[in-house]
């Protein structure tokens, strides 16, 4: 089954034993759950996508490993035409769900480990860019989705792994036997976890000979004995409980995902196993998957700031506005800064290169100079979305409300949702239930559900903007600079 | 240059779509529905390695950047904007009445 459609992913999770916490028990029904089912919606169109000739150019790849036709998020990138058709296929995700899709950290996941494994295996003479390709065939011939998971929870942010009065605050290995390695510890903040069939354990930081322990990569089934997860809440999450809510939840379909995942004592077979004691491709691992992901974010968020853009100008319609020369201009704006992140995204792809392994990377300072405008670009985005939308976006009545046929007490004799519609009406032509839908959307996005995914995701998502800046540091070439200058300037030391 | 059967055949085929500034669904169903009625004409979605007289090819920008080195074709057609498909059924119905010896 080299590509399966959206409903049979969604059966192939139901296979799975995931074990799943929410508002503090277990869910044993969380595929069909209203919170968290919208995020599976969002990956079933990764799937769905792949099978429509309208887009299949972009969502589709040939493995390097087996000639098959791959779904693109399962392909290692051949070329810089692959690095570019992978940020054009977030842009097109991002603009049909306007979510995070979730399927990215799997993909960017699978290209540094395989470059990685492979030099890995150089060096100390290991097995563990076969084990790789093995499993990459494993995940490409059954159309997987993989949570690529690096993030520990850290605790002490001023102490480094070994250090913490608790050592599961970092995922390490705590025995190791013939068949295989014993791992403990959790990986936080993890896109579509709970929405993958299995998790790609990368190390979450640089690691030093005194914590190879804690130098640790693998794969394991979302099943696995000891492994379970706990759902990350979002802004407004419990409107989606909400008796026939749709208006009111901005974006009845489709969302984002992020969760807690614990190992808790799980055994990883020894042929799963990418990295084990290995400290010094600890950091070469985080850095090119961070990368990978820096680049993202350049396509992604890209798609969801054009469903952004087109709401805030129906927005403006709706209000009356749209003629308004401040609306066009802050349209102008919003889009300037839009494609400002795509042409990240593009160049750093365009200026990628081979890895020793033989597929491609991007970029790195490109990419971290396209996730750095990424903590910010957004932001100034839904600001000016807010700022056409109105105040109305946080201060209307529920759904409800407008749609009640409650009679009012009053002279007039009217119902709750008649006073409703009536002052809630906009430009002529447009009815209040459109402008209302139009409005929650931005509301959702800015401030509500879909606020995880497009304004904190793209802070500290793929690193926080500090982790941005040190990289711009290493890659800046400040030292030829200052000859450029000096030489410009006539300078002779 | 039709084929044995006299049909003149031409594959779809679309870009991926990751900015499309129009429906090139809808464009495309302009072609189809300026030249079926003839009979003359065969249309499919654009497979590699079966060969068509025409590849029809609607993208969704002006970059158009599929790649069309899978397939086999005498001529390409481009569809880059709203609007376009009228011009391409135009453009297919005279390659279809060029005579065939005047393609290179």
């Amino acid at each position: 089954m080299p590509l399966m459609t959206g409903e049979q992913y969604i059966e192939s999770l139901r296979k799975l034993d995931v074990k799943v916490y929410m508002f503090g028990k277990e869910e044993k029904n969380w595929i069909d759950h209203p919170i968290i089912r919208p995020s599976i919606n969002c990956v079933a169109m990764t799937y769905d996508l792949a099978h429509d000739p309208e887009y299949e150019d972009l969502m589709t790849a040939t493995s390097n490993l087996t000639g098959h036709r791959v779904n693109r998020f399962t392909h290692l990138h051949q070329s810089t035409d692959d690095l570019i058709r992978k940020v054009k296929m977030q842009r097109l995700l991002g603009r049909k769900t306007a979510s995070c899709f979730q399927r990215c950290v799997g993909m960017d996941a699978f290209n540094a480990v395989y470059s990685t494994t492979y030099e890995c295996d150089q060096k100390h003479g290991t097995h563990y860019h076969e084990n790789f390709k093995n499993y990459m065939i494993y995940v490409q011939d059954n159309d997987l989705t993989i949570d690529g998971a690096m993030t520990d929870p850290k605790g002490d942010r001023g102490k480094g792994q070994g250090a913490q009065a608790d050592p599961d605050l970092f995922v390490h290995i705590v025995e190791r036997r013939p068949d295989g390695i014993v791992v403990r510890g959790a990986k936080a903040h993890q896109t579509g976890s709970i929405n993958s069939h299995e998790h790609l354990v990368m190390p979450t930081q640089a690691v030093g000979e005194a914590d190879k322990q804690y130098a640790v990569s693998f794969a394991v089934p979302s099943d696995a004995p000891g492994l379970f997860m706990v759902y990350g809440r979002q802004s407004c999450d419990t409107r989606k409980l909400e008796p026939g809510a749709d208006v009111d939840l901005g974006n009845k379909q489709f969302g984002g995902q992020e969760a807690l995942v614990v190992f808790d004592n799980v055994f990883v077979p020894n042929e799963r196993i990418f990295l084990c004691e290995e400290w010094d491709f600890a950091g070469m691992l985080v850095e090119r998957f961070a990368g990978y992901h820096r680049q993202s974010y350049g396509g992604c968020k890209v798609g969801v700031g054009d469903v952004i853009i087109g709401a805030a100008a129906l927005a403006a319609e709706y209000n009356g506005a749209d003629k308004a020369s401040h609306i066009k201009d802050k349209l102008i704006e919003m889009t300037h800064l839009n494609e400002t992140l795509f042409s990240c995204g593009i160049a750093c792809s365009c200026e990628g290169c081979p890895t020793a392994a033989g597929n491609y990377q991007i970029d790195l300072l490109l990419a971290n100079v396209c996730k750095q405008n990424v903590t910010r670009f957004p932001y100034e985005i839904v600001r000016l979305a807010e700022d056409i939308a109105g105040g109305l976006m946080v201060t209307m009545p529920s759904e409800r409300d407008f749609k009640s046929d409650l009679k009012v007490p009053t002279a007039s004799e009217l119902t709750l949702g008649d006073w409703c519609n009536k002052f809630f009406k906009g430009a002529e032509g447009v009815t209040t239930e459109n402008r209302m839908r139009i409005l929650r959307f931005l509301e959702n996005i800015c401030l509500g559900t879909s606020a995880v995914g497009y304004r904190t995701e793209s802070m500290h998502g793929a690193g926080s903007p500090q982790a941005q800046r040190i990289m711009i540091a290493r890659q800046g070439d400040f030292e030829t600079k200052k000859k450029l200058a000096k030489t410009i300037a006539g300078i002779k030391e | 240059m039709p084929d044995g059967d006299g049909k003149f055949r031409i594959g779809i085929k679309y870009c991926g779509g990751c900015r499309a500034h129009y429906e090139r669904a809808a464009e495309t169903a302009r072609v189809t529905e300026a030249l079926c009625p003839s009979g003359r004409y065969d249309f499919e979605l654009a497979q590699p390695g079966i060969p068509y007289d025409v590849l029809l090819v609607a993208t969704g920008c002006a970059t158009a950047c599929p790649s069309l080195s899978p397939y086999t074709y005498g001529r390409a057609v481009t569809i880059t904007a709203a609007g376009g498909g009228a011009a391409a059924a135009e453009e297919i119905r005279k390659i279809a009445e060029t005579p065939a010896e005047l393609f290179g």
